[in-house]
């Protein structure tokens, strides 16, 4: 048991053979590690690490992207609503006003014929009441006419003067 | 219950290097388990990961990351990402692997071939060593010569003996606590293993000992090695870190 007593005479030379084994090994092991192991793993966490944080990056670029893009389309939709309603109004407004315009337009005629109309019977009744005056007035012409030239008696006359009234009142 | 130790001496200029091939045999080993089991778990990587092995390697990655990043900014601890990593693999399999079973050779010393290499104080030392001997070089990259040294007269200037100290008990409680730990777990599978082979009785009666020590072993030695992990990056904050 006397190499657990450190400073023992054989410890101390003993452990300088192992000593540089080891630490060689030691050494190789770490190199080794590192260069076949540890380096490629780490690339492979990096890598991963930075596909994490691009992908966060990416989303959070996209999601800004679809609010800006939101806003705009609702932007737009206002714009249109607005648009349409404008539009809508002045469609209403220019059928009221060619309503009134065709109703106005209307009367106006309406108005017009009726004044035709009436003037013509006027003057239709002013026609007519002259043409019997006229006729009334030869017809008198030829009353007196036949009663001046059948100066005959008194019977006759008044035969005549019934027939001819006759005449007339036939006509 | 003693074993030997396959010893074998070279002389450079006069002084004698001495190996002891059981732990060489177990270092080697244990790093070559440490690797293949590491290269294999990450061979499809993928960022989107398929398979359970590169989860796992992750979360090992992830938990290290913590011990750091739990002492130090990461901007200055994620150079010692991968040291902390091979560190705490390498410790945690070297914990592991003298637990199912132990060799010994059926020779006169009873020369114990197969073990955890941190049950050798030579191998915890030297890991414990390493860092810190780093913790001193990175303490005067990262901060400077004068704010390293300054580090000593702080608080008060005759702090600077204990502090001076200090440095060398933090490597020797650092490499002793895992050897302590390791080498005592194995001297009591070694007690249990000769009461479980003594007889009938004795196998009954070791069976279920045998049993909970081993789980309790695996417990100690996957928490040694956090441990050592973990002080090892307190140490290095004290140093690397402007203010602690």
């Amino acid at each position: 048991m006397e190499f657990l007593i450190l400073g023992a005479t054989e410890t101390i030379p003993s452990a300088i053979g192992s000593s540089l084994v080891q630490l060689v090994t030691f050494l190789v092991l770490l190199g080794a590690l590192s260069y076949f192991v540890w380096k490629p793993l780490k690339k492979v966490m990096d890598e991963r690490e930075q596909l994490i944080h691009s992908e966060i990056d990416e989303a959070e670029q996209r999601r800004m992207d679809a609010v800006k893009l939101k806003e705009e389309n609702e932007a737009v939709l206002r714009e249109t609503q607005t648009e349409i309603s404008a539009m809508m109004d002045n469609a209403k407004n220019q059928a009221k006003k060619e309503q009134e315009a065709i109703i106005h337009d209307a009367n106006t005629r309406a108005n017009q014929m009726m004044e035709t109309a009436k003037a013509d019977i006027e003057r239709e009744k002013e026609k007519a009441i002259r043409d019997i005056n006229d006729q009334v007035g030869e017809i008198s012409v030829l009353i007196a006419e036949k009663m001046i030239a059948k100066e005959i008696n008194q019977d006759d006359q008044k035969d005549l003067v019934e027939r001819y009234l006759q005449e007339a009142g036939g006509k | 219950m003693e074993h030997g130790n396959p010893i074998w001496t070279i002389d450079v200029l006069g002084l004698p290097i001495i190996f002891n091939l059981s732990t060489v045999l177990m270092i080697v080993i244990s790093s070559l388990i440490v690797f293949l089991i590491a290269f294999f778990m990450t061979r499809n990587l993928a960022v989107r990961p398929t398979g359970k092995s590169q989860v796992l390697m992750e979360v090992l990655m992830n938990f290290v990351k913590g011990i750091i990043s739990g002492n130090m900014a990461w901007k200055q601890g994620g150079r010692f990402h991968f040291l902390a990593l091979t560190l705490i693999l390498y410790i945690f399999v070297s914990n592991m692997v003298g637990l199912p079973f132990a060799f010994v050779a059926p020779d006169a010393d009873q020369t114990l071939w197969w073990k955890s290499p941190t049950a050798d104080p030579a191998v915890t030392l030297t890991l414990a060593s390493v860092m810190i001997v780093m913790t001193h070089y990175y303490g005067i990259k990262m901060r400077g010569t004068k704010a390293y040294i300054k580090s000593y007269v702080e608080p008060v200037w005759f702090m600077a003996p204990f502090k001076f100290i200090e440095e060398f008990t933090y490597n020797l409680t650092l490499g002793l606590r895992l050897y302590g730990n390791i080498y005592a777990g194995e001297i009591l599978l070694a007690l249990l293993v000769m009461v479980m082979t003594s007889g009938a009785i004795g196998f009954i009666g070791g069976f279920i000992p045998m049993m909970i020590w081993q789980g309790f072993s695996i417990y100690i030695g996957a928490i040694q090695a956090f441990i050592f992990v973990m002080l090892s990056m307190v140490y290095l904050s004290h140093k690397v870190n402007e203010d602690h």
